[in-house]
């Protein structure tokens, strides 16, 4: 008895598989005649192969009909994806909302800079100011005294902790305003039409890149 | 007379629903057959399947009439097959099939009054035998024996070397050959 494998072994599979040349395919049949360990062998894995083919299944009867109403619904809800553009699951919407938003508040934030670092807004709040507290000396002259200065305290501790808050915010500001001067700066350097320039490119830049992105996703 | 499938393929690239339910109806079953055998799940298999023509539909008109169509379905059915196959285990944990398993089914039938399985109960078992091994095992192992495709077709198809096809066949085979062991051995007894 010997525990070598024979060197036939390795070759069953392939014969199975029909993969064998003819001249080798005739020499390992005359081998299994002879060799009662490949012979037990080849009958194991014909019994593996034979398990292996499984029959074909049938996904039942109306498979075509539901492809053909899922088709339907998925054209349906790109109809309706036409019919209202600024739908969120739609990036490409998502990308021009977002785009648009940043313009806005890019210019909210412009318009409000420039208007803070302007006197005309300083003069404006101090007659708003100056209104208010007209208004509310008026308002105190009315009420009973007990009453007024009572209010009169609890607003001199309120001014207080305002002033307080105020003169923190303040500083915070007042650095805003400097980067706000600076941008301004820079934008009065370049003359216009270099910014419709880099607008122009800028918004065709994000067009084509939304594009390439959409067919990237598809 | 029936229509060829490159008729029914530009007739479809054309938008003629008809031609299109005529290409359904002709590989249904070898899209179904195929998605089943790689999970081992009849429900999920039909998901896939029709998952499968709603995305040759929307690719069909990129499709070269010159190419061969059958071989394009397989490729498409194996990359979602395989996409399902991830989520289900991301979602479920591993759900590799143990051998421990299959014996224990095995073994459940042996004592049965019937003893002798029945063909439909060998097919389940194997399916899961064959949901037993590695995923890069399996494609090929179940292109090759239930599909009868050639080395080189499973090649073409799963995008890899001849060489690589072969060598994963031979190791899936050697998998399942000790996983059937004891349904072969029950098979020879009866």
């Amino acid at each position: 008895m010997t525990d070598k494998r024979c060197v036939y072994q390795e070759q069953i599979t392939t014969y199975l598989d029909g993969e064998l040349e003819r001249e080798t395919a005739a020499q390992f049949k005359k081998h299994i005649e002879s060799c009662p360990q490949c012979s037990q062998e080849l009958k194991e894995w014909e019994g593996v192969f034979d398990l292996l083919k499984l029959p074909e299944e049938e996904p039942g009867p109306g498979f075509t009909k539901s492809v053909l109403n899922a088709l339907h619904r998925q054209k349906g809800e790109t109809a309706d994806l036409k019919q209202n553009p600024l739908i969120l699951h739609d990036p490409w919407n998502i990308k021009n909302l977002t785009l648009v938003l940043s313009a806005i508040f890019l210019l909210a934030f412009s318009i409000t800079s420039w208007l803070l670092t302007g006197a005309e807004q300083l003069l404006l709040i101090h007659h708003i100011s100056r209104f208010v507290g007209i208004f509310v000396d008026t308002v105190f002259s009315l009420l009973p005294a007990p009453l007024a200065a009572w209010l009169y305290q609890v607003g001199n501790y309120l001014s207080l902790f305002a002033d307080a808050v105020l003169t923190g915010l303040q500083q915070k500001l007042l650095l805003l305003l400097s980067w706000g001067e600076t941008f301004f700066m820079l934008i009065r350097l370049l003359p216009p039409t270099a910014w419709v320039f880099m607008l122009v490119t800028g918004f065709i830049a994000c067009l084509i890149l939304g594009r390439l992105l959409e067919n990237k996703t598809a | 007379m029936s229509k060829t499938d490159e008729e029914l393929i530009v007739l479809s690239q054309q938008g003629d629903e008809t031609a299109f339910a005529e290409l359904v109806e002709r590989y249904q079953n070898k899209v179904y057959t195929l998605a089943v055998h790689l999970l081992a799940d009849r429900e999920e298999g039909r998901d896939v399947a029709q998952e499968v023509f709603i995305r040759v539909y929307h690719a069909l008109p990129r499709f070269r009439t010159d190419a061969d169509f059958l071989p394009w379905l397989y490729t498409i059915t194996a990359n979602i097959a395989r996409d399902r196959w991830r989520r289900r285990k991301r979602e479920k944990g591993t759900i590799r099939v143990s051998l421990d398993e299959i014996n224990a089914e095995l073994a459940d039938h042996r004592f049965s009054p019937e003893s002798v399985l029945v063909k439909k109960d060998v097919s389940l078992m194997v399916e899961k035998a064959i949901a037993s091994l590695p995923w890069d095992y399996r494609i090929p192992i179940v292109l090759r024996h239930s599909h009868e495709l050639s080395y080189e077709e499973i090649a073409e198809i799963m995008k890899i070397p001849l060489n690589t096809v072969k060598t994963r066949i031979r190791r899936g085979r050697l998998l399942l050959k000790d996983i059937l062991a004891p349904m072969l051995e029950q098979r020879r007894d009866s």
